[in-house]
């Protein structure tokens, strides 16, 4: 779903338990509904849309945003992550801010504490005031939250905590003025009464595997199938969660172009996993996994053609595998995890890391990555490219379809043009795809550049390349802003191609 | 006519504790109550008084004194508010840090000479557990050591407030009727 796609769906849902709509920028209103939503299951607060849902947009958005973290982070108490982005509809542009469901009930805006009833937020009742301290008392009991024995300051690595000091001031997610490692842990739960928690030292720990042997990450790469007993490489990451996700990362930045063998057309295809995809689903992995048994584990296995994580955490209870293939708001596994992980700037959207990797794969030409859960666990797989006839199949669809609807005087003249004015500039595969887009846009005039990416299931990129060549040769023309617009046929070839007509 | 809220004066130390003030104040204004809380700015600054002062009169002008114990001294304010509480034998209840009660039995035998006189021992240092020795002192006040029992108090002990302390806040307020029943039982037992 692209995030044109969630503004559309979230209009037609309307305010509800997890959606608010504001039509202007109003700091008071915007604090009180993200603390309702805290004390609550998540949400989102929608700015430049009517109550009733009407998409009225406001005016040079980005300017609030930076104002909007400062004045969020100041007066939500306790501090939660809030995710601000500025997103477009048709010419239209909203901010979107996203909250989880936050696990320090209560949450409070201006010394009161808020309640979301339905679609309204109102001020909490005694009765919801003391629910809210019941929930928080079991929330304190997550592994998380547990102590860690045997822990000292000195085990923990005090330059990666000034550095997230630093870096949360940098990009507004935090409000902490002093360089204390201390009275920061402290204002983030991660310690107490002298000692650490299970979250800090999975963070911040030295050497966190002395204490959390499972926090380490194995990543096996085969040379062919996991049948075959050549690895290329078998090893074991401990470090914290950072250490071992930058070791993962150098990796992942290695991994340069693979190749598959197709049987069914005897043809070698290239093609290389999509780096922030890869990065996106491990730093999910290593954030919303279950660290609470000794025994649970993350593997990472790398085949020729397939990239697989492991988990052997299980998915909250409250999220199945086909909502993470849309969007979710709920609970983070680990919350004190990855609230500093959110602080770090490692998580950009809330609850829309798996909608960008799934973009992401689609977007490199490869197969939709797909998650599976077992009895043991967790599997995010993502695989090589689609079939080469697969996508021959789907070719062949979209061009008897345009084919279809253009008369063949009209296809011939489009034909002869592009190929005129083109030739050298490309091969006759692409020539014939130019072809095929500027049908198409005679069907069906203005076409984003996702729905060309779509049709021809063709990489960005390419996409762009193609465009800006029929562009160049002044076949379309580009309306509206740089992430909304569309590519329309360009006047003078659209009077053309009528005179044939 | 709507009665009157009752005036209950949060009365702690705020060092490493901010946040859980500014969900009990919340907590005890949504319950219903008005607040006097010098961290959230709800005491009343009398014009020519030391903060001191204001904070001192409030503690008179409450209806019932909230104190909480944490294992850091801070200004003495807290204390000064403590020991105003219980001269005006204000309805009162108090939260305390299981640190602080453990510390003080464990460290009676220094404290204390064997008349039950205060040695005047005191930390080296701070430690990151707990800062000053007068924590003790302010919980023997609180709980009224050395009184005969029928004027003795208790104090709630918790050892990390959101998973243990924070239930008795809830127990204690919430129903702000019978609380505001017994308040008045109080006052009339002391009347009469």
């Amino acid at each position: 779903m692209s995030d044109e796609l969630l503004l559309r769906t979230l209009l037609k849902q309307g305010e509800s338990e997890q959606l608010e709509f504001l039509e202007s920028v109003r700091k008071g209103a915007i604090a009180r509904n993200l603390c309702a939503f805290l004390n609550g299951d998540g949400g989102r607060v929608v700015i430049g849309v009517s109550d009733e849902g009407t998409p009225i947009g406001i005016e040079n958005p980005s300017q609030y945003v930076e104002e909007l973290k400062l004045f969020l982070v100041e007066s939500i108490v306790p501090d939660a992550p809030v995710t601000i982005s500025v997103e477009e509809l048709g010419f239209k542009q909203f901010i979107i801010l996203k909250v989880w469901g936050g696990s320090k009930q209560p949450y409070i805006f201006d010394g009161t504490i808020y309640f979301r009833k339905g679609d309204k937020t109102q001020k909490a009742t005694s009765k919801e005031i003391s629910d809210l301290i019941h929930g928080r008392q079991l929330s304190e009991q997550h592994w998380e939250r547990q102590i860690t024995l045997g822990v000292q300051l000195e085990d923990l690595d005090q330059k990666l905590i000034l550095d997230t000091i630093v870096e949360s001031r940098k990009n507004h997610r935090s409000n902490i003025e002093n360089d204390d490692v201390l009275a920061f842990l402290t204002h983030y739960g991660l310690y107490l009464n002298g000692s650490f928690t299970n979250a800090c030292v999975v963070l911040f720990g030295k050497k966190p595997s002395k204490f959390i042997p499972q926090i380490r990450v194995r990543l096996t790469e085969y040379a062919d199938s996991k049948t075959d007993n050549s690895l290329i490489r078998d090893e074991l990451f401990e470090g914290n969660i950072f250490s071992i996700r930058d070791g993962l990362e150098k990796y992942v930045h290695g991994l340069g172009v693979r190749s598959v063998f197709s049987e069914n057309q005897w043809k070698r295809q290239d093609f290389t996993f999509p780096r922030k995809a890869l990065q996106e689903g491990i730093i999910n992995a290593l954030m919303h996994r279950d660290y609470s048994s000794f025994s649970s584990s993350v593997a990472i296995s790398v085949y020729p053609d397939r990239f697989v994580i492991s988990n052997s955490g299980k998915l909250p209870d409250n999220i199945a595998i086909k909502d993470l293939k849309k969007n979710h708001s709920s609970h983070p596994v680990n919350p004190d995890i990855a609230h500093i992980v959110f602080l770090r700037g490692l998580i950009d959207k809330l609850g829309r890391g798996t909608l960008k990797i799934i973009e992401d794969c689609k977007d490199a030409g490869l197969k939709v990555p797909e998650w599976k859960e077992t009895s043991n666990g967790v599997t995010l797989t993502f695989y090589g490219p689609k079939s080469l006839s697969e996508i021959k199949k789907r070719n062949d669809a979209v061009n008897d379809a345009v084919n279809d609807a253009v008369n063949d005087a009209v296809n011939d003249v489009v034909k002869k043009k592009v190929h005129d004015a083109v030739n050298d500039a490309a091969s006759d595969a692409v020539i014939d795809r130019l072809i095929n887009e500027v049908l198409l846009l005679i069907v069906e005039d203005g076409k984003s550049l996702k729905d060309f990416m779509q049709t021809f299931d063709v990489a960005r990129a390419t996409m762009q390349r193609d465009m800006a060549l029929l562009k160049a040769h002044q076949f379309v023309v580009f309306e509206g802003a740089a992430k909304s617009g569309v590519y329309r046929l360009a006047e003078a070839f659209k009077l053309d191609i009528q005179s044939i007509k | 006519m709507a009665k009157q809220k009752i005036k209950i004066m949060l009365s702690s130390t705020v060092y490493n504790s901010k946040t859980e003030i500014e969900q009990i104040y919340a907590t005890l204004t949504g319950y219903g109550y008005e607040v006097f809380c010098s961290h959230m700015g709800t005491v009343y600054n009398v014009p020519g008084k030391s903060p001191e002062e204001s904070c001192l009169l409030a503690v008179e002008e409450c209806d019932f004194f909230f104190g909480i114990i944490y294992p850091f001294y801070g200004s003495g304010i807290t204390h000064a508010e403590f020991k105003r509480a219980i001269e005006l034998n204000k309805p009162r209840g108090f939260l305390a840090h299981h640190d602080v009660a453990f510390a003080r039995q464990l460290l009676h035998q220094f404290m204390f000479d064997t008349h039950g006189m205060k040695t005047g021992f005191a930390l080296g240092k701070k430690t990151p557990v707990m800062d000053d020795l007068r924590v003790i002192d302010m919980y023997n006040d609180a709980v009224g050591d050395g009184l005969p029992l029928n004027k003795r108090l208790w104090a709630q002990e918790f050892y990390k407030y959101t998973l243990d302390g924070s239930a008795f806040v809830a127990t204690q307020f919430a129903n702000k009727n019978r609380f505001r029943a017994d308040l008045e039982n109080i006052n009339s037992e002391d009347n009469e």
